[in-house]
């Protein structure tokens, strides 16, 4: 049935209408979904801090206080381990212990594959989980090479004292159905204080680093000046290789800071 | 008698002890010269600006103004991001002049207050402090780019495109077929005759068959459902597995009978949720002396104290470093008046007085084994032998009261079998002198002769992970378990007598349930647990094994 | 002109709309088995929805496992209606018009079923609207929903057009014996299709044009199911070949499920003089070609992972093909893709019974080579530490029952409201036929 030319004008009217609000609706959409992959790259710089961390594993005894103080901070069940102890053996045969937190990368596969753009990057470059938007698919399990995130399988245990409202900073209770990680306790971090691993260290092996300044500091307070820190101690980070680009390094050892006389 | 002679005999001691004495002197490091030396910073030449390094010198010289060359200098900026710190930036030899110079790269604008100490080996440590202004913009980190920004640029317009004309083109095909048929459809239809349907299919030959099996399932599939238990899903991995209760094993959901005398709270939290100054931080154990029961407050190295009111009060606090350092000690337990704490950081075991005052440090004599001693928990006999289970090193170990060592349980790697322990936890010593160790990775507890032979092991189905174990007068043994959040009672036997602590005993207007309970003791009918997450629960439980 | 002698068509109506009144015997004994087993389902679900993805086996490590493999799986068996429907409709392959109905059937039931796991598997699946109000179109997750949605529409669609004339033959034919619901229904439906030139006209042009959408989709679909897993670099998903991977083994699927689907019909509605040997020997055929090219997939796979042996791949292929799923695997390879093969490139045993065999081990082979797929890269650590062991929970495994049963019930109660073979393809093919045949007549006596 051949078309008349009215029709074609008028599906062509049509078409052109639709492209309009189309364009005009594509940067509404664009805008709103975008929300993770825009906030992702180029928009982060403009805050004062830029959040990282420095783990030295040569003081590391993996005695897994770190784990304790997270948990206990964020009221987790045990199999949540939003900063993880690794114990391995490396190529030498020597056994060290590496804590593993989320790298916090600023180009994270977690951020790029989620559908709902629950994972964000906040101004200071830390990934945060919106628990109210996560439809808990676990994408972003599978895509992180870390393996750093973890899912509320059932209902995480209920916090002590006055009944909070969880927020991506503090995400205090998680919620069930719903991924969590380790956010670097940025709540923490944005009042000056330091996150609860590394406050909990007591071989004062995990720094808190600010990558506009330059600086890293324990929670003994020894501080560095992080790009010499770094070069001189051949500060390396986990799977360079897949390009994620994370936001923790490590200086290599196994246990160093474990002399004889005091370990037996 | 000659002068000579009488010269001699004085001076030949005389030289003989200058002679010592000086070898002595001579034997030790050379004495720091208490010369005092000046430091100096030198300022850059010129104004920095941007982001270009700029030099930071000091000059080391002598107060005669001589230079002091090849000794090291410390650089700092002092930082205030994480608070007021002294960032160090670098170290550099004295040169011949006297000048120490290093590259620096301000990173933020404005004042930087530079700090360069001389530590010194060879001469008193001094240091000085000059100011320099970096104008210019602060660095700001350049975030890694995601790359090909071009293609995704466009990419979701394209894919949008393409989604439109499936669409579109699904949307036409269907409006143009349907219209297209309903416009060609004539007015009148005529009338058609019907199908003539045959006989009914014939019944297949197996059609009892399939009946009856049809009905079976129909039965039995409902009933199997509701009958078929957790346990046939297969064994949960160790590591990361779901919280599987381990209440679904068979006949392990039985409940002890078991009141709450009281509840003490030991974490206190802000309206922010952070600890209070005065909460405790993960406190691991409780000791009993006395009428009075002792908190470990593990994250904060002290002791507390039960009031009779039910508040905690501050009985020792250690300082942080420091043989007597508590700071991640989670084992205490006591006997004939005095707390034993099995100090984390260097091996000891503190002796403490019920007052507070540290009576002895035991040093503890082991042998050397892969990881470094964690003590998760301590147990003290009658003959004073003290038993320390290292859970780093999957064993526990038995030394007297001095600490030497006389023996050790384990076979220093996770193992299974009588004498393999995985992670042991928190252990006891029963009446007799036995020993009771909580076998965390095992899932169970077993139990030891005073000499260490193998006697028992009880509890591997009910329980999941347990973590401290008390025994009674009557040899009922009672075991903590972290995972289930309760604590469950066994017989002498072994026999599980049923479990308390969790939902069941505690009604829904009581103080918070079990959440994450550690040490427990236990004094008659009386069991104290000490829950990390909440504070210490003191139970009443029937005479047990009349169960 | 009409191909058909009368007699003819009305066997041929009486076959295909028989099930529509009288569905024999054991119909409802069928039904209500397996109403049973997708009510058990519903229960299983109804106990994950009050506590969470507990119930399920799933740990920290392997996130995904049955809810998952089950969507791929059910997804892919659907392709056996694009392969047999839409391909065979472009090459103008006579054969294909008795298989039709029944294969176009089972892609849109298929397709239903598979679409509601990613719901089941969702932590929040009441966030549902999530995906659309705040979609991110970065994400494999909003593609695989748009590539469903779009599917699923699709095969309605294609599903629906060549129906409508035997729509109006059962609207025509059928009487008051259809009752009064379903006539109601069929005159909805039929859109006055009254069988004139310009209506097969309207309908030739739309059944064409979906047909070609429907292919490029099914591609699609199955592709964007593939990215899912491709776009992490996780050893054993990282691979590029992904993508025609799961398009090829959806098609192997597809086509093993039609043969069974119509083996399955034409044993209960007694179909055997419509559904012919050689239409399960064609259909073997695709799938043997089909299974010959999955097993060149799968070869250079491993092949080219098991040369280099890269860290993380080297140990999940290890435990694949020599470890603890090795029983699993040579189950696969063996039972699900050689044997299959051989039943079929055997003269002997290419009869119906043989090749129904052959594609019940291939669809039962299948799943559990998406198990395989899903699971063993999951439960390989990125990380130093040990391999973690994944084993279903009960609820998982109703829930996977349900939806297998679910298919023949929705296919079972859908042919009791339309006839279960294309009358009006049947009567295309034969005209055809006939003008084939009087056009070198009509030559010859010019």
């Amino acid at each position: 049935m051949p078309l008349s030319r009215r029709k074609l004008l008028q599906s062509l009217g049509a078409v052109a209408a639709l492209a309009l609000t189309g364009r005009a609706g594509w940067s509404a959409i664009v805008g709103r979904t975008m929300r993770g992959t825009a906030s992702a790259s180029g928009t982060t710089a403009k805050a004062e801090h830029q959040w990282a961390a420095v783990i030295d594993l040569r003081r590391c005894d993996g005695c897994r206080y770190c784990t304790e103080a997270c948990q206990t901070t964020h009221f987790l069940p045990k199999e949540m381990e939003w900063i993880k102890v690794y114990n391995v053996k490396d190529s030498n045969g020597n056994r060290l212990f590496m804590p593993r937190l989320c790298m916090q990368c600023e180009n994270p596969p977690c951020l790029k594959v989620c559908p709902v753009a629950a994972t964000f990057k906040n101004p200071e470059g830390i990934i945060l989980v919106d628990q109210d938007r996560c439809i808990g698919c676990r994408l972003c399990m599978a895509a992180c090479p870390y393996e750093a995130r973890y899912f509320n399988f059932s209902e995480p245990p209920r916090p002590s004292g006055p009944a909070r409202d969880p927020m991506p900073e503090f995400p205090v209770p998680q919620r069930r159905g719903t991924v969590g990680k380790c956010v670097l306790c940025v709540h923490y971090v944005q009042e000056g204080r330091l996150p609860a691993c590394v406050n909990a260290c007591p071989m004062d092996a995990l720094y808190i680093a600010d990558l506009n300044t330059r600086v890293m500091t324990n929670r003994s307070g020894e501080t560095y000046e992080m790009s010499r820190y770094l070069r001189e101690n051949d500060g390396f980070r986990l799977k360079e290789e897949l390009n994620t680009s994370p936001r923790v390094w490590y200086v290599a050892g196994h246990g160093q800071a474990l002399d004889g006389e005091r370990w037996r | 008698m000659s002068a000579l002679k009488l010269a001699l005999a004085v001076a030949t001691p005389l030289i003989i002890l200058i002679a010592l004495v000086t070898h002595a002197a001579s034997a030790q490091t050379p004495p720091r010269q208490v010369v005092p030396v000046v430091l100096e910073g030198v300022l850059p030449a010129q104004q920095v600006t941007g982001q270009q390094s700029v030099t930071l010198a000091a000059r080391l010289h002598g107060p005669d103004g001589a230079p002091v060359r090849g000794e090291t200098l410390d650089f700092y900026v002092i930082n205030s991001v994480f608070g007021e710190h002294l960032m160090k930036v670098g170290q550099a030899p004295t040169d011949a002049t006297g000048t120490a110079e290093l590259l620096y790269e301000p990173t933020w604008a404005g004042e930087h207050t530079v700090v360069v100490r001389y530590g010194g080996a060879a001469y008193t440590p001094t240091q000085t402090t000059f100011r320099i202004n970096a104008a210019g913009p602060a660095h700001v980190h350049e975030n890694a780019r995601f790359g090909l920004e071009p293609v995704r640029a466009v990419a979701p317009l394209g894919a949008a495109l393409a989604i439109l004309a499936v669409w579109g083109t699904l949307a036409l095909a269907v409006t143009r077929t349907v219209r297209g048929i309903r416009a060609a459809a004539p007015a009148t239809s005529s009338a058609l005759p019907l199908v003539r349907m045959p006989e009914a299919l014939s019944p297949a030959p197996l059609r009892p068959v399939l009946l009856a099996i049809t009905v079976v399932m129909a039965l039995a599939l409902p009933i199997a459902w509701f009958q078929a238990r957790e346990g046939s899903a297969g064994p949960p991995a160790l590591a990361g597995a779901p919280l599987v209760p381990g209440a679904e094993q068979p006949g392990s959901d039985k409940i002890l009978p078991a009141a709450l005398l009281r509840f003490v709270p030991a974490i206190t939290t802000d309206a922010a949720g952070q600890l209070t100054p005065d909460s405790a931080d993960l406190p691991a154990d409780v000791a009993l002396l006395g009428d009075r029961q002792y908190v470990l407050d593990t994250n904060k190295g002290r002791i507390l104290t039960v009031t009779p009111a039910g508040q905690l009060a501050r009985m020792f606090e250690s300082d942080r470093d420091g043989e007597t350092s508590l700071l991640g000690a989670s084992a205490i337990t006591s006997l004939d008046g005095e707390i034993y704490v099995a100090g984390p950081r260097f091996g000891t075991v503190i002796v403490l007085s019920p007052f507070g005052k540290i009576e002895e440090v035991l040093k503890i004599e082991l042998p050397a084994a892969e990881h470094p001693f964690r003590p998760a928990g301590i147990a003290v006999t009658d003959d004073g032998q003290i038993w320390l289970s290292d859970s780093n090193n999957h064993r526990v170990v038995s030394v007297d009261r001095k600490g030497r060592f006389l023996g050790s349980i384990g076979k220093g790697a996770a193992a299974t079998g009588e004498y393999g322990l995985d992670t042991p936890g928190g252990i006891a010593v029963d009446a007799l002198g036995n020993l009771w160790v909580a076998d965390t990775g095992n899932h169970e507890v077993k139990k030891y002769s005073p000499k260490g032979v193998f006697l028992a092991a009880i509890g591997h189905r009910e329980l999941a992970r347990p973590e401290a174990v008390a025994v009674d007068d009557a040899g009922d043994i009672f075991v903590t378990d972290d995972e289930r959040a309760a604590v469950l009672a066994f017989g002498r036997d072994g026999a599980f007598l049923g479990s308390f602590g969790n939902d069941a005993t505690v009604g829904a207007q009581s103080p918070p349930r079990l959440q994450s309970p550690a040490g427990i003791e236990v004094k008659g009918t009386t069991v104290y647990v000490m829950d990390r997450l909440s504070g210490l629960f003191i139970f009443s439980v029937g005479a047990a094994s009349a169960q | 002109m009409v191909a058909l002698q009368h007699e003819q068509q009305a066997r041929l109506e009486q076959t295909a709309m028989r099930p529509i009144l009288q569905p024999g015997e054991f119909f409802w004994a069928v039904v209500i088995a397996l109403s049973i087993v997708v009510l058990m389902a519903l229960v299983a679900y109804l106990q994950q929805l009050r506590e969470g993805l507990a119930v399920t086996g799933l740990n920290q490590r392997v996130s995904w496992g049955f809810y998952i493999s089950d969507m791929v799986f059910f997804i892919g068996i659907s392709y056996g209606g694009a392969m047999t429907s839409a391909i065979l409709r472009l090459t103008n392959a006579p054969w294909r018009a008795p298989l039709s109905r029944i294969a176009e059937t089972m892609a849109v039931v298929a397709v239903l079923v598979g679409a509601v796991f990613p719901l089941i598997d969702m932590g929040r699946p009441e966030r549902m609207g999530n995906l659309f109000l705040h979609g991110q179109v970065g994400s494999p997750v909003l593609w695989d929903v748009v590539a469903v949605t779009t599917y699923l529409v699709a095969g309605a669609i294609f599903l629906y057009l060549p129906l409508i004339p035997d729509i109006a033959v059962c609207r025509d034919r059928l009487g008051p014996a259809g009752g009064k619901l379903r006539t109601r229904l069929y005159e909805l439906l039929a859109l006055g299709w009254q069988n004139t030139p310009e209506q097969k006209r309207a309908l030739e042009w739309g059944t064409t044009v979906v047909a070609i959408t429907i292919i490029p989709l099914a591609v699609a679909v199955h592709s964007v199911l593939a990215f899912l897993f491709g776009v992490t670099s996780r050893p054993g998903w990282d691979s590029t070949i992904f993508a025609p991977y799961f398009v090829l083994g959806a098609m192997f699927s597809g086509v093993a499920t039609v043969i069974l689907a119509v083996a399955g019909l034409r044993w209960a509605y007694h179909l055997e003089e419509y559904i012919e040997r050689k239409h399960f020997e064609y259909l073997s055929f695709i799938m043997l070609t089909l299974g010959v090219a999955y097993g060149y997939f799968m070869f250079s796979e491993y092949l080219t992972e098991g040369y280099k042996m890269h860290e993380g791949v080297g140990t999940m292929m290890e435990l694949l093909i020599t470890g603890d799923l090795a029983p699993f695997f040579w189950l696969f390879g063996l039972g699900g893709l050689i044997l299959p093969i051989l039943l079929v490139a055997l003269p002997f045993t290419r009869n119906v019974s043989g090749i129904t065999v052959a594609a019940l081990a291939v669809v039962l082979g299948m799943w559990l080579k998406r198990f395989l797929i899903v699971v063993p890269v999951l439960a390989e650590p990125l990380m130093p530490s040990e391999v973690v062991i994944y084993w279903p929970s009960r609820v998982e495994i109703a829930i996977t029952a349900g939806a297998a049963a679910a298919i023949p019930l929705l296919m079972l109660l859908f042919f009791r409201v339309f006839p279960i073979i294309s009358v009006y393809e049947i009567e295309e093919m034969a005209e055809a036929e006939a003008r084939k045949l009087e056009a070198p007549a009509e030559g010859e006596a010019r």
